[in-house]
């Protein structure tokens, strides 16, 4: 569905944070992309989405290339980018922040029911649908960006370190959230640096290291490899 | 001094509040919107003053509303493209925003000196179609114009309310305000928002400066006056804050036109900023400061 080819990108054209990466993202799966501080995780993201520009590569979804389209033609032809730092709009309510999450295709019964469904998978949100997003707790806040990412239907949903800053038995929450609505049928792109609970739900993985993706295959595998642990960890052996 | 008496100073001060209130709430709009303070609001205000003396009294001859509500037109177009060709080259250019702010200055003297080649320096007035014939409550003279001016202001602000949190664009505004980018994530084109943020703020310039027509005599420099008053609104009721900068906007007028009547007129001006300094000094962020906690 979406498919990363050679991708570079860098900051100021001089010190390219991605080398040539590939990515492929098949339709109905959760594919995780891990990898420690600074290894390029979020850049990779934020090419997607049209937030920074790739200096080379292609980027394709359903074969229509996204290079070069702005954030708002991106999000409407079916990627929704939750950032990392659970980015809330402190001062509108839980609601209000759900309906700007439908901005780009807003028709009243549609987003009516989207919100209803969105309420049924997170009651907590149902619950403080008139307080304002940003006197909730940080799991709360979690939830509402992923809902709000949901908004729009999108066909592919992009996750930046979803566990970020959460106790662990809320991100067990959060996770096993992530996994329902992929079998409800959104294919998730996850991004995190917690490879444990990343690789317990997703069905394929790649480990990028300092801008190269140094593993990847179908999340069994990625378990198993000891490699992994030396790449992912920053690199006690060097692989890194 | 009499009850009635007293009653009408208070009108009288809530109608010069709410011309302050309306600049204010201007300056506040665009301040959300882009991180501006714009100087040249009450040059705005005094600008969609002159184009509704062009309509219902130079030129076009229109009656009051149409010429009221072209004026509204007129002034709302100019702050879209204003912002389109003015300022948002300067702040996608990342220019440092002391610079931008010498921008809106710079601006309010194009305005004022447009104004004074266009219309002229002397002092000119278009007439209200609502009577100089005063109504009586008790021993309380009340002009027909100061009613109609607070139901106006009352309408609009109830309209405002709903328009920023009934609609999609109002609550995409309030989002962008927060955080641009995130709000690009969600497919705003924050660039346009902005926009109409300026010509929503030009908007109510224009009817600040329709309403103030009965109260002054039409000036050039009369936005200078104004606008000194309107920015204390602003910073007494909380920058950014919309019931702040109305709370403000009443607090300036009401309290002017008192202390000049029970006091001397001669230092109320003074009197206003140095009620300004002392809410700084306790209160910062101004009465309604923004608070909200954000998680990190």
């Amino acid at each position: 569905m979406l498919k990363i080819k050679d991708l570079v990108v860098s900051y100021g054209g001089v010190h390219p944070v991605l080398h040539k990466i590939n990515i492929d993202v098949p339709k109905g799966k959760i594919v995780a992309l891990l990898g420690a501080n600074g290894a390029g995780k979020s850049t990779t993201l934020k090419a997607i989405s049209g937030l920074v520009k790739p200096d080379f590569g292609t980027i394709e979804l359903e074969g229509k290339p996204l290079n070069g389209l702005t954030p708002e033609k991106i999000m409407k032809l079916g990627v929704s980018h939750v950032p990392e730092g659970r980015e809330v709009f402190p001062g509108l309510t839980v609601e209000e922040n759900l309906k700007i999450g439908a901005y780009v295709n807003f028709k009243k019964d549609v987003v009516k029911r989207n919100i209803e469904q969105i309420y049924t998978l997170f009651p907590r949100l149902a619950e403080r649908r008139n307080q304002m997003a940003g006197t909730m707790s940080g799991g709360e806040q979690q939830m509402l960006v992923i809902g709000r990412g949901l908004m729009s239907n999108p066909k592919i949903l992009m996750l930046d370190e979803p566990s970020l800053g959460l106790a662990p038995i809320i991100v067990d929450g959060i996770f096993d959230k992530i996994e329902e609505i992929n079998k409800n049928g959104t294919t998730i792109l996850l991004i995190e640096q917690n490879a444990n609970i990343a690789l317990s739900v997703c069905h394929y993985a790649y480990v990028l290291c300092v801008g190269d993706i140094v593993l990847s295959g179908p999340s069994e595998e990625i378990t198993k490899d000891k490699n992994l642990m030396n790449s992912y960890l920053g690199g006690a052996k060097g692989v890194c | 001094m009499s009850l009635g008496t007293f009653v009408q100073l208070i009108i009288q001060g809530i109608n010069m509040g709410l011309i302050y209130a309306l600049a204010a709430l201007a300056v506040s709009l665009i301040w959300n919107a882009s991180g501006l303070f714009n100087f040249s609001q009450g040059d705005l205000l005094t600008l969609g003053g002159y184009f509704m003396l062009t309509f219902t009294v130079v030129a076009l001859k229109l009656p009051y509303w149409v010429g009221f509500a072209l004026a509204i037109v007129v002034m709302g177009t100019m702050g879209f493209f204003l912002s389109r060709s003015y300022f948002y080259p300067m702040i996608n250019q990342k220019l440092n925003p002391q610079l931008i702010l010498i921008g809106t200055v710079a601006l309010s003297v194009v305005i004022r000196n447009a104004i004074l080649n266009i219309w002229g320096p002397s002092a000119q007035r278009f007439d209200n179609p609502f009577g100089s014939k005063p109504i009586l409550i008790g021993d309380a003279i009340i002009m027909p114009y100061q009613i109609v001016n607070i139901v106006i202001v009352i309408i609009l602000v109830v309209l405002l309310q709903l328009f920023l949190r009934k609609t999609v664009m109002g609550i995409a505004m309030r989002a962008v305000a927060q955080k641009p980018v995130v709000s690009s994530l969600m497919g705003i084109k924050v660039e346009q928002l902005v926009s109409y943020t300026f010509l929503l703020s030009t908007c109510l310039a224009s009817i600040a400066g329709v309403l103030t027509g009965p109260i002054l005599p039409l000036i050039p420099e009369m936005g200078s006056l104004l606008s000194i008053k309107a920015f204390a609104a602003v910073l007494i009721g909380g920058l950014g804050s919309f019931s702040g900068a109305l709370v403000g906007g009443l607090i300036v007028g009401i309290s002017e036109v008192l202390f000049s009547t029970f006091i001397t007129s001669t230092y109320k001006d003074v009197f206003i900023f140095l009620m300004m300094m002392i809410i700084l000094q306790i209160r910062p962020g101004g009465i309604f400061r923004i608070e909200i906690s954000e998680k990190v």
